[in-house]
């Protein structure tokens, strides 16, 4: 155990097992939203994949893509977007508590945010949508 | 004092997260979703050819790797910290790991990134 948490005194520590956040509804939220980063982490893995096939060759790129094309691929991947989209959202509202104290109201930057992240993404996929047609 | 290595992982964190909430779920839409299954966006977006284009062009490269470096080392920064809730009290040991393998993997992509060429 590294010695950062450790009180210099000998004081009294509760002891704290690895299920307390099952107990109370806003602390499962709070350990959804922690684990979003597996989510994130996954989806870098996917993408080292993708590159590193893409490095190899065509057969290698096309096996990779023919990995994208199953049903547990497709599971997969809707559980990360689901994930993210939580990430997304959960990002822009804990952020007008991690930044400095700027004159801007709190929901405004939570709609801010959700609505600068929906409008930047439409635009991605009907950008994408006109050059592939 | 020591010198921390805390404020790069942290700001790293930062960037990662907010990367992450705004092209996240649209990257894994297109990737995941839409592309391989022909689903709005044709499954030839992501054909070889397309691909190469995308990894040889400079900021699609650009791109391809700040997104893979910066996801990686939020996730794992993000699980290090949460390990604490678990119970867990991370350690040197646990930094080296939860640092290492995301630098080790984006180290992977980006020599296969130089490698595709230009």
């Amino acid at each position: 155990m590294s010695g950062r948490f450790k009180p210099a005194v000998k004081t009294y520590t509760r002891p704290v097992t690895g299920g307390w956040w099952k107990e109370n509804p806003f602390y499962i939220w709070y350990t959804l939203r922690e684990l979003t980063a597996v989510g994130v982490f996954l989806y870098g893995v996917v993408l080292v994949t993708g590159v590193v096939s893409l490095g190899i060759g065509e057969n290698a790129y096309n096996a990779w893509r023919a990995a994208l094309t199953t049903w547990t691929s497709l599971i997969f991947h809707l559980i990360l977007f689901a994930l993210l989209v939580y990430h997304s959202y959960t990002w822009f509202k804990v952020m007008p508590k991690t930044t400095p104290q700027i004159p801007i109201a709190p929901q405004t930057i939570v709609r801010t945010g959700v609505a600068v992240t929906t409008a930047l993404s439409l635009v991605i996929v009907a950008v994408l949508f006109g050059v592939t047609r | 004092m020591k010198r921390a290595n805390d404020p790069i992982f942290w700001s790293s964190f930062g960037a990662g997260g907010m990367l992450s909430a705004l092209l996240g779920p649209v990257l894994i839409f297109i990737t995941g979703i839409a592309v391989p299954f022909g689903f709005i966006l044709p499954k030839s977006t992501l054909s070889y050819a397309n691909a190469l284009a995308f990894a040889q062009n400079p900021i699609g490269k650009l791109f391809l790797f700040a997104v893979i470096l910066l996801f990686l080392l939020h996730g794992a920064h993000r699980l290090l910290h949460s390990l604490h809730d678990f119970a867990i009290h991370g350690g040197p040991r646990e930094k080296l790991w939860f640092y290492g393998v995301p630098l080790t993997l984006t180290f992977v992509a980006l020599v296969e990134l130089l490698l595709v060429g230009f």
